[in-house]
């Protein structure tokens, strides 16, 4: 008994032990970590001067004609000292030296265009680091990938277009998020056509990411975005929907329509039917009455919100049926469609009022508030 | 056999049984250390390649319900409808659900921002009690506030009122006290938008005591200068870091608190909504949630965000702070008791087999088991019967592991967050980490005990339906 | 002896590599990291142009360059704003407020250097 006690007494103060011993090396592992920030600030700062001074230093202008080995030679001599520092170092004190001159370069490529961001990114590839940073492409860990990723990126390394566009089929999401906007750095919009094709799985929350991007290049994604409608990646295909809606661009009226009516996922072909009451083009109407009658739910309650963009006198015997029959949220999408057309559907909707305890009724009365006041909901 | 034998039987027995779930107590406590350690650092990798800006300034971001109940809140009401009005996010609405205050709430709120009796349609898809009344502004400032007037039926019903009247999909429950972080929508929304399946998200909850706050908002983290208010934060530190995240690495988080949690609107409405004759009835939703998804067979996800999203005023005297836990304890053993059937069901997979016996085993009878000990040492000690070396021996070893376990709970919030950068706070924080152990856990141990005698007493209310706004850490206390 | 040139920016790399350029370019440079002595050191020194970056702490670029207008004393010297790509409202509100020129991050030092000695030439031409 009591030797079966001791036991397990032995084991926990054992594990006890370790504990006490993993906390105190937790204190000196934080010590290490704030003198290694010392010695990795001050290490920055000192590259941070050679590295001005290789980007800054005026070079002799050389003939139109010249190639550009001539250019790289004088680039290459310019780095010289920081190569011949970097080789003088032993290999511990030579990486932590190398982290410390990427970070430079890094903040230097972010900021810089024109000639200096050639130098920027001539250093990068003769230091190495962009054949370090392909390969760490590929590392175990997901977020050596995804840093790597967004470093080639911002250092503007062309060669790792390859490493970026297989990094858009990785496991982990982050790194392809990563890998898509290091292309669009790289490329620009054209980017997008790849992206398109090879890329997959994009989340809702990057896709608002993305829309910030692609929203910056304004109509000149369009192109693209048309194109993007039939990636293989059913979230790319919601995506391009999506964005064609929000730039409201009149050639994505044609192709919305046949993916509203062919795509073989209703959650796309639904997503569509939206898009296009955002474009707010007439042409669209035919279809989207079409569609307040379909038997899948979310296409009638799509179409019904698009309608009331798009939505003419002729809509109100279509709307007045789903006022009537429909679920709430239906009601309240015909109701509010209705509004739209003016006159004729207010007419409707203060007929419908009156038949008060119906659930038509209640909506009608919800819409004519909501014009009264102006606001919408 | 005599007497004496079958005696020293029994009590070979006791102590085997006491040494046993001693060990497999803390090895649990152990592992969920370990499980949150690893999710903690992959989620502050993941939030290095995370710009929450694009949320702000995306078109596309869904939009999202906030439900704030009110209770005689006359003093607070119009400030904290403010801030909650100033968040960082894209679309979204507050609803706040008067909850038939008996002070001047509901006029307070008339008066400040200008709202008129609106129609808008409510439907009532989880029955509460009468809704009296839907106010919205006239001020186009305040367009994305509703305010529901409505009888009063007690929190639970409030956010069932709240559900019904909120128009997205999304649905955010809080205290009308919590205070928001920024960026709080941000953080919370993430998940659901990376994985579908996500039908529900907790977030941490944080001790606003000694914290200074301007216009709702936390603007400089600090500590109390009572004892009381810093002992909660260690355990609330325990309880989320550790416990909660540990728990959502397996999906198997049974609490998300009431301060502070979203879900997604038609996951609730399918399942009815909050209960309200439990005063569990935050982590009663959430486990009806996993059974409803388990039985089904859908797969769901139910997740945990560690960032820093909602601060709250901790109690600061014994009394309430008494109150308080008994509220919880009573809670949880009420939840219990109602999901029976899930407990050692593999149905159920790790709720059934794993984060139900936890929470039966560890959060419930813990004190009970504790309260036995102390009992038992006492009757040992009358007796003469204590081998006093050995007893020293295991109350150490008891002591430092629970001092182990909020050590690494503190180490948690210092590796990650960071929030308390004064290293004389940090340091505060550890030795309270050891004080607690000689007086504030055995208080808290006497006041989850009494839970039972009143819970066999039929108390089920709130204590005289008052509506005290404090989150609840709950249980990952030990 | 050059003209005298305040740089305001908050990046500590950028800020040293454009005060290195505009140094090589013959240019006297005193160089700050924020808003508030930004405004301080041109009412001091009086220089001959203001760089002025937009985001920046304790004072917006815009505040600063509003608060120079509103100064008998700094109300003509040039100020070249720096702002960040594709902010195209911010671009208009700096020159409404008065600024003289404006560049976008990433941006060339060549071109900065070049937009520099164009705008002091126009300036000390009048």
């Amino acid at each position: 008994m009591s030797l079966t006690f001791l036991i397990i007494l032995a084991l926990t103060a054992a594990i006890t032990f370790l504990v006490v011993m993993a906390a105190v090396s937790l204190v000196i592992h934080k010590n290490a970590v704030a003198r290694r920030q010392r010695i990795q600030r001050r290490l920055t700062e000192e590259y941070a001067v050679a590295l001005t001074e290789m980007l800054m230093t005026e070079l002799p202008s050389l003939p139109a004609t010249a190639p550009s080995s001539a250019r790289f030679r004088q680039y290459e001599s310019l780095l010289e000292p920081i190569k011949k520092q970097l080789q003088s170092l032993s290999r511990r004190r030579r990486r932590i030296h190398r982290t410390a001159l990427l970070e430079v370069m890094l903040d230097y490529a972010q900021d810089l265009t024109g000639e200096a961001a050639d130098r920027v990114v001539y250093a990068a590839y003769s230091l190495d680091y962009v054949q370090e940073l392909i390969a760490e492409l590929k590392s175990r860990q997901w977020y050596s990938r995804a840093q790597a990723a967004r470093d080639l990126g911002v250092i503007g390394a062309k060669r790792a277009i390859g490493g970026l566009t297989a990094a858009l089929e990785d496991d982990h999401p982050d790194v392809r998020f990563q890998a898509i906007q290091a292309l669009i750095v790289l490329v620009g919009a054209d980017a997008l056509r790849t992206i398109f094709r090879v890329g997959g799985r994009l989340s809702t929350w990057n896709m608002m990411g993305l829309s910030v991007i692609v929203l910056r290049f304004k109509e000149d994604v369009v192109p693209h975005l048309i194109e993007g409608l039939y990636a293989a990646d059913q979230s790319f295909v919601l995506f391009c929907i999506e964005m064609l809606a929000e730039i409201g661009f009149v050639s994505a009226v044609e192709p919305l329509r046949r993916i509203a009516t062919d795509y073989p996922n209703v959650v796309v072909r639904a997503k569509a039917i939206e898009a296009l009451g955002r474009l707010g083009d007439e042409r669209a109407e035919p279809l989207l009455l079409k569609n307040a009658s379909n038997p899948y739910p979310v296409m009638r309650l799509r179409a019904l919100q698009a309608l009331r963009k798009v939505g003419s006198p002729a809509a109100l015997p279509v709307l007045e049926e789903r006022l009537r029959e429909g679920p709430l949220e239906e009601k309240i999408a015909a109701a509010r469609a209705m509004a739209r057309t003016g006159l004729e559907g207010w007419t409707v909707l203060e007929r419908m009022r009156k038949e008060e305890g119906t659930l038509a009724a209640a909506a009608a009365v919800q819409v004519l508030e909501e014009l009264s006041i102006g606001g919408s909901a | 056999m005599t007497a004496v034998t079958v005696l020293q039987f029994l009590f070979d027995t006791y102590f085997v049984f006491v040494v046993l779930y001693f060990l497999i107590v803390n090895i649990t406590y152990f592992i969920l250390l370990w499980l949150s350690f690893r999710e903690i650092v992959n989620y502050m990798h993941r939030n290095l390649f995370t710009d929450f800006r694009s949320v702000v300034q995306s078109e596309i971001t869904p939009p999202v319900s906030i439900l704030a109940p009110a209770y005689n809140e006359e003093q607070t009401i119009v400030e904290s409808v403010k801030s909650l009005l100033k968040l960082a996010y894209g679309e979204y609405e507050v609803i706040v659900i008067n909850d038939g205050s008996k002070d001047g709430t509901l006029a307070r709120m008339i008066g400040q921002f200008d709202l008129f009796p609106s129609k808008r349609v409510y439907v009532e898809h989880i029955p509460t009690q009468a809704v009296r009344g839907i106010y919205r502004s006239r001020q186009i400032a305040y367009q994305n506030l509703i305010v529901v007037d409505k009888e009063n039926g007690g929190k639970a019903d409030a956010l069932n009122v709240g559900i019904n009247a909120a128009q997205f999909a999304h649905v955010l429950s809080i205290d009308a006290d919590s205070i928001l972080e920024d960026d709080a929508l941000q953080k919370v929304m993430k998940p659901f938008l990376e994985d579908d399946t996500v039908v529900a998200a907790g977030g941490i909850v944080r001790i606003a005591n000694g914290c200074e706050i301007v216009n709702g908002r936390v603007v400089h983290v600090g500590l109390s200068k009572k004892l009381l208010p810093i002992f909660q934060v260690v355990e609330y530190f325990r309880a989320f870091l550790s416990g909660r995240m540990g728990w959502q690495a397996v999906n198997g988080l049974l609490i998300i608190s009431g301060a502070f949690g979203m879900f997604k609107r038609a996951a609730v409405i399918d399942v009815g909504g909050y209960r309200h004759d439990t005063v569990g009835e935050d982590m009663e939703l959430v486990v009806r949630l996993h059974r409803t998804m388990r039985e089904r067979r859908i797969p769901y996800r139910v997740v945990f965000v560690p960032d820093p999203v909602c601060w709250t005023e901790a109690p600061e005297s014994v009394s309430i702070l008494s109150r308080q836990r008994n509220r919880w304890h009573r809670g949880l053993l009420d939840v219990l008791w109602m999901h029976r059937t899930m407990l050692f069901n593999e149905k159920f997979g790790v709720i059934g087999s794993a984060a139900m016996p936890y929470f039966l085993f560890v959060e419930l009878l813990g004190p009970v088991f504790e309260f036995f000990g102390y009992v038992t040492l006492a009757m040992l000690w009358w007796m003469g019967a204590v081998n006093v070396p050995m007893t020293i021996l295991f109350f150490i070893v008891a002591l430092f592991y629970g001092v182990m376990f909020s050590v690494g709970a503190v180490l948690l919030e210092e590796i990650s967050f960071r929030r308390y950068p004064n290293p004389k706070h940090l340091a505060l924080l550890l030795s309270v980490g050891v004080l607690e152990n000689f007086g504030y856990r055995q208080l808290t141990m006497l006041w989850r005990i009494k839970a039972f005698w009143d819970y066999a007493r039929g108390k089920k209310g709130w204590g005289s339906m008052q509506r005290t706004g404090f989150a609840r850490p709950a249980a990952g206390t030990m | 002896m050059g003209q005298l040139i305040l740089v305001a920016e908050d990046q500590q790399h950028i800020r040293n590599l454009i005060e290195y350029k505009l140094k090589n370019s013959g240019y006297d440079v005193v160089a700050v990291e924020d808003g508030a002595a930004a405004l301080e050191k041109a009412r001091e020194l009086s220089p001959a142009l203001i760089m002025l970056d937009i985001m920046m702490p304790l004072m917006t670029g815009f505040e600063v360059l509003a608060s120079l207008k509103n100064d008998p004393h700094t109300k003509a010297i040039p100020v070249l704003l720096v702002t960040a790509q594709s902010k195209e409202h911010e671009v208009l509100r700096g020159l409404e407020l008065g600024a003289e020129d404006y560049i976008t991050k990433p941006f060339s030092p060549n071109e900065l250097a070049a937009r520099v000695k164009k705008v002091l030439l126009k300036h000390t031409a009048t």
